[in-house]
């Protein structure tokens, strides 16, 4: 008799136990396809965006390209830069123009470079203008202005980071 | 799980036999079955006694002799039934330790006497033939669920009928034609039963009234001293009236004739058939309500009590387990559909547009960045800007990495300390005017002293972008 009671209450176990593995498994079945659902939209929604804006993104990239020197060695490199902030100086007639590599401070891919002249303030500022508009892939990082009362010019120290990247063949 | 009702099975031992009474689901008498005592006892193939029709029905109650029955009286203060089920228990294991199984088969009712005391009624089976019959029912598969006897059904139905019945001792006597029963009650509660087979069918005859006015008052002896008190009521249910003025005028005491409270009490023995048990016709419609006292295997009574519990458990677990499966199988289905157009579904979208995509968010991140970085000819134009006429620059840092700042040193011209403070007022405004700082520069953050010529103040500042 107890018997039958204990083989009912097995039954019963087992039916409820089976309850709950279900809705177990139903509860992360739900959660996948609820993940799957998300993943999709968020799917359609970029394909969405990327018909809407394809010109915008290509345009965006491009800039964000040229944040960056593509070049085949850093040496190489360096001395297109070195070229480059050179000839920006002779546009302004700048004097006394040094550049100095600070190679012992280089991190991955970005070199700090030390620019010092003496000019007028209105000349520098107008450097700093060409520099930043032609040399998108230099960053200043500082600029120190010393001004010389009586030769009514500045001498500048220009702190910068030149950012390039090794592009393999 | 069968949902069908089936017929149920009232058992009753009689006379050294067994009646199976077979009654269908609306109460009504199908079948009678016979079957000897002795045989069922004796015989190990008993199950073809049984015949196939009652085999695997519901034996819902087992109606034994009285005598198969004892009782007992105990002063029981709580009314907490396990701690009285323990102490009836108890009671019957130091008063019968040879015979273990009384302990499966007890009931008792709380009742209070006279005294307000309270007191257990313990009613028990104790003759070694029930455990015996118990046992073979069981083994056919028609274990009795309940377990009565006669004198319980009767005082049941007097209880309803006679409203004094409880206050004191009375004496119930059943004529039949072959043979005539005596239950004693006292207080309410069954004592003891006689029953003695008349060989006169003819009850009415001088020798038969003599033979149970003796028996009788014999029995009155036997009750007087059993419950210290006299039974003060008789009362009768013959199958001829003429019986009961026989009966009362030998007696020499007034007997309650309960025919008019019975239905039809004249028809009790007529109605049996030759194979029932005689003067059972008038219980079967008693029998069915099941208001009476029973007596249940305990371990049996257990698993009856949990059977709606299980049952409910047992449809809802199902139900739950059927419509969740469902929801599995549905879910399944639901997610193979949503899975395999979504990789690739599209040709325009491909791998290499999602890179792009990643890139371009990338490169937001990147030129935000950038956005928020100052750039330093808007920075040196705006301190050009800012400075009054009458403050010389000296030195100007600008820094732009980690921690965005302008450190500006100047000379002003002494001119007391009136011309300094408004100078300086002009400076911090235009200062905080153009370059707008995250923390708006003011007097105290501006550090300055007289040169050695006491002509010009050095001004040494520091803002933070």
């Amino acid at each position: 008799m107890l018997n039958n009671l204990k083989t009912t209450w097995t039954i019963i176990g087992f039916f409820w136990a089976a309850t709950v593995i279900l809705t177990y498994w139903n509860v992360n079945k739900i959660d996948s396809i609820e993940k799957i659902r998300e993943k999709k939209e968020i799917y359609l929604r970029d394909e969405q965006f990327w018909n809407n804006n394809v010109k915008n993104i290509s345009q965006i990239l491009k800039k964000c390209e040229s944040l960056i020197q593509n070049v085949e060695s850093s040496k190489l490199g360096l001395f297109e830069l070195e070229s480059n902030l050179r000839s920006l100086a002779r546009k302004i007639d700048l004097n006394t123009f040094n550049i100095i590599t600070e190679s012992q401070f280089d991190q991955k891919e970005i070199i700090p470079i030390r620019i010092s002249f003496q000019s007028t303030f209105k000349k520098a500022v107008k450097w700093l203008d060409l520099l930043e508009e032609g040399l998108p892939f230099v960053r200043i990082r500082n600029v120190k202005i010393e001004v010389d009362r009586s030769f009514k010019q500045a001498k500048f120290e220009v702190s910068i980071n030149y950012r390039y990247h090794i592009a393999s063949k | 799980m069968n949902f069908k009702k089936r017929n149920k099975t009232i058992s009753i031992v009689d006379s050294e036999m067994l009646y199976l009474v077979e009654i269908d689901p609306h109460g009504e008498k199908k079948a009678v079955n016979i079957v000897t005592l002795d045989n069922l006892l004796k015989d190990d193939s008993h199950a073809e006694l049984i015949p196939i029709s009652i085999k695997d029905q519901v034996n819902t109650l087992l109606i034994v002799p009285d005598y198969w029955f004892e009782n007992s009286v105990y002063q029981f203060q709580s009314k907490n039934k396990s701690l009285a089920d323990t102490f009836v228990e108890r009671k019957l294991k130091a008063q019968f330790p040879q015979q273990p199984l009384i302990s499966y088969f007890f009931d008792y009712i709380f009742y209070q006497r006279g005294d307000e005391k309270q007191w257990i009624y313990a009613y028990y089976l104790k003759d070694p033939q029930f455990f015996q019959l118990y046992e073979a029912l069981s083994k056919l598969n028609l274990t009795p669920h309940q377990i009565t006897s006669p004198a319980f059904i009767w005082k049941q139905k007097i209880q309803q009928e006679i409203s004094d019945f409880n206050k004191s001792g009375s004496c119930f006597i059943q004529l039949l034609p072959n043979i005539y029963h005596l239950y004693f009650y006292f207080e309410g509660n069954f004592l003891f039963s006689r029953s003695i087979p008349v060989t006169d069918v003819q009850t009415c005859t001088s020798d038969n009234i003599e033979a149970i006015t003796y028996e009788l008052n014999q029995s009155l002896y036997l009750f007087s001293q059993r419950a210290k008190a006299e039974a003060e009521k008789l009362y009768i249910l013959s199958f001829e009236s003429e019986s009961i003025t026989h009966l009362s005028e030998a007696l020499g005491r007034e007997i309650t004739d309960l025919s008019s409270v019975l239905n039809d009490p004249r028809d009790m023995c007529v109605a049996d058939a030759p194979s029932e048990p005689m003067g059972y016709h008038l219980l079967f419609p008693l029998l069915l309500k099941k208001n009476f006292l029973v007596v249940s295997h305990k371990k049996l009574k257990k698993e009856l009590a949990w059977k709606p519990v299980q049952s409910a458990g047992m449809i809802i677990g199902l139900l739950l387990f059927l419509l969740l499966g469902l929801e599995s199988i549905f879910l399944y289905k639901f997610s193979y559909q949503n899975q395999a157009p979504s990789i690739g579904g599209s040709p325009l979208f491909s791998w290499e547009t999602n890179q792009k995509i990643r890139q371009y968010n990338e490169a937001l991140d990147v030129f935000l960045e950038e956005a928020k970085r100052h750039s330093p000819k808007e920075v040196l134009a705006k301190v050009a800007g800012s400075l009054p006429l009458d403050v010389q620059m000296q030195e100007l840092v600008f820094e732009s990495e980690t921690n965005p700042g302008v450190k500006f040193k100047g000379l002003l011209k002494n001119l007391g300390p009136d011309y300094l403070k408004k100078s300086l007022s002009v400076l911090i405004t235009n200062f905080n005017k153009n370059l707008q700082p995250s923390k708006a520069l003011t007097m105290a953050d501006i550090d300055f002293d007289l040169d050695k010529n006491k002509q010009n103040y050095f001004i040494i500042f520091r803002v933070e972008l």
